[in-house]
């Protein structure tokens, strides 16, 4: 299940609508997700999930789906 | 701030990178109702961007030169290694980075004109290798960010297109662990954080409406819980909370801030209900007023709706409606406000007092930011004052009813019971404005009425979209003839008077009356030095006058005949059983 806040961060930075969004959405199939959409993404994340992602991890979360696997451990250790 | 977006247009030059708040600049700017267009150098190119006549910087023909510079980068070489130097040579530096951002800024200027160029203070990290050693030895950092800032006001004197943001402030507001954040560092080679690059936008773009004269001109503000503690017309003068200690002072220093930003030529207006004698006694005689009759333009102190009070006050002024701020820490009151009149800016305002101060240098900070500041500006108020001439317009009823549907008000009327008896005896002690009869009684008393088969106690509780008001209204019913029902005491706490609600506390008790085969009811006005507010009640509510009795007025009502509408935008709810009266 992908968390609708992150469906939502997704699309906004990338000018998407919510539907287009899927776990296998990434920096491979999305025009808009270079170096910088990449770090608006991860900064629009971290301001609605309240989460903050570790400097090695960053460059890691390449996909909606590794996105919502880091967001599943941080719920965790919560 | 209606209309279509206006275009402008920005260059980010740095010496970090900006990638990351391009998106942040465009979208306050956005919030403002400007469409941005922006432009940025490569990492660290800024030199050859102002050095080359033909680079895109000046092919991109910004409105809105931004030359960021940072604190880490002009003085690299004293942070890689702190432990050379001294005083004197550190001064050398921080002056010659200074004549460079100066010949750069000159460079620029020399092929547009008519940009706007800002230049910021820096920062250095606050806590580094000398801390500890910076006061006693000859090492040290914190004087190249210090003697730097210091420089650039000198580079700015004098050229109203060359403005300074003041970055440095900015971080030390947030706090330097809020503003860096070392992952974009690393990652991305941006010395800001999210929250920093918003920051960092808000101030632009102020600055950048500043400048362009999109500021706005006046703050119009409430008086009880605003300007002071307390109720004017209740707590009296003495009672008001304003003082030099303690709670009061949290009103003083809101006022003192006040003070600073009619300096800055704010126009101060008072929007506020109340009695115009009551309020004014206060703000000419209050000791701690920091404020007086002076420091207003204009005023407007009455129980009209404040909507109708601002348009007046616009005209008064003869400015627009959209050079208007309002403060009021009465949330019906600025929904009232915001839904009449879209253009005037209605902040949220904080509950507590203690956060009024704060609230206003950030409303100043977005609002009133002001570039420059004339002999003019700082006597405008006084100026107003001195020539203000009464203006009067008639009172547009307009949209006062969508307003008061929008309030969503649900009065809850109850017998007396043991729970709402000590506030019953207390808001016959206190209230002096809406109350019609100025009776004081005890809760003995009132336990009293409320065991005697011929006396009805009413309580009122209520409730809107915002807020639980809790009881604001007392009636208490006494059957002085057969099938004839004098009101004893009726009053209602004047934060929820000019609603209708005390028409529907009347329409409520006629119905009971009714119920009770009652015959007539017989209304009673005591004048008093302050409830002249209440001198109409039952005439507008359709009470035949029968005669004075020692100053007081009676009124009367055949209740079979006659009905006191209830307005359809108050739903009453059923009366309780009382509980355990007696």
């Amino acid at each position: 299940m992908l968390d609708s806040r992150l469906v939502e961060a997704v699309a906004s930075v990338f000018g998407l609508s919510n539907d287009e969004v899927t776990p296998e959405s990434s920096q491979e199939n999305i025009a808009e997700w270079d170096s910088v959409g990449h770090l608006n993404l991860i900064l629009a994340v971290e301001d609605a999930c309240g989460v903050q992602f570790s400097t090695a991890q960053i460059p890691e979360l390449t996909s909606v789906a590794a996105i919502q696997r880091a967001l599943d451990k941080a719920k965790h250790s919560l | 701030m209606t209309g279509s977006p206006r275009p402008v247009s920005f260059a980010l030059l740095s010496s970090s990178t900006l990638q990351l708040f391009d998106s942040v600049l465009r979208k306050e700017m956005q919030r403002w109702g400007w469409a941005a267009k922006t432009w940025e150098a490569g990492f660290n190119q800024f030199r050859q961007e102002i050095a080359n006549p033909a680079s895109g910087l000046y092919a991109f023909r910004p409105d809105v030169v931004i030359l960021h510079l940072d604190g880490e980068d002009l003085f690299a070489e004293w942070l890689r290694n702190p432990f050379q130097g001294n005083r004197e040579r550190r001064r050398e530096s921080a002056q010659q980075a200074a004549r460079d951002v100066e010949s750069w800024a000159a460079a620029i200027r020399a092929e547009l004109p008519r940009a706007l160029i800002i230049l910021n203070t820096v920062y250095l990290p606050p806590v580094h290798a000398l801390t500890g050693l910076e006061y006693h030895s000859p090492w040290g950092l914190g004087d190249l960010a210090a003697e730097f800032n210091c420089e650039l006001g000198r580079v700015v004197a004098g050229k109203p297109d060359l403005l300074v943001n003041d970055v440095a402030a900015a971080m030390s507001d947030l706090g330097y662990r809020q503003w860096f954040d070392a992952r974009l560092w690393r990652l991305a080679r941006c010395r800001m954080s999210n929250a920093a690059m918003k920051r960092l936008a808000r101030n632009l773009s102020a600055l950048v409406r500043a400048w362009k004269g999109q500021t706005r001109k006046c703050l119009a503000l409430d008086l009880d819980n605003t300007l002071w503690g307390g109720i004017i017309g209740e707590d009296g003068p003495q009672g008001i909370v304003l003082a030099e200690e303690g709670p009061g002072l949290a009103f003083t220093e809101f006022q003192e801030e006040l003070a600073h930003l009619s300096r800055k030529g704010v126009i101060l207006a008072i929007c506020s209900k109340n009695n115009e004698e009551d309020a004014l006694e206060a703000i000419r005689s209050h000791p701690s007023m920091r404020l007086r009759e002076d420091s207003f333009a204009a005023r407007r102190i009455n129980w009209r709706d404040k909507a109708q009070n601002l348009k007046e006050l616009a005209a008064e002024l003869n400015i627009g409606l959209d050079s208007f701020v309002f403060v009021d820490d009465n949330p019906a009151e600025r929904s009232l406000v915001r839904m009449s009149l879209p253009e005037v800016h209605v902040p949220e305002w904080p509950e507590d007092p203690g956060e009024y101060k704060a609230a206003l240098l950030d409303l100043a900070g977005e609002y009133f930011c002001r570039v420059a500041v004339t002999a003019e500006d700082r006597e405008r108020n006084a100026m107003y004052h001195a020539e203000r001439g009464r203006v009067s317009l008639a009172a547009a009823a307009g949209s006062l009813t969508d307003y008061y549907q929008s309030l969503q008000m649900r009065a809850q009327i109850a017998l007396a019971d043991s729970f709402s008896i000590p506030r019953i005896a207390q808001l016959t002690q206190k209230t002096n404005q809406f109350n019609l009869t100025t009776r004081r009684y005890t809760e003995a008393d009132i336990r009293a009425f409320a065991g005697q088969p011929d006396a009805i106690v009413l309580s009122l509780h209520l409730r809107d979209r915002f807020s639980d008001q809790g009881i604001v209204g007392v009636m208490i019913l006494s059957e002085r003839q057969e099938d004839a029902w004098s009101v004893d005491t009726l009053l209602l706490s004047c934060r929820v008077i000019g609603r209708g609600v005390e028409n529907a506390f009347v329409g409520f008790a006629q119905q009971l009356l009714l119920g009770r085969g009652a015959r007539e009811m017989i209304g009673e006005y005591a004048p008093t030095k302050k409830n002249g507010l209440a001198a109409n009640l039952y005439k507008d509510l359709g009470f035949e006058q029968i005669g004075e009795e020692l100053g007081a007025a009676r009124w009367r009502l055949p209740i079979r005949t006659m009905a006191v509408q209830i307005p359809e935008w108050i739903t009453i709810e059923p009366v309780k059983e009382p509980v355990h009266v007696g």
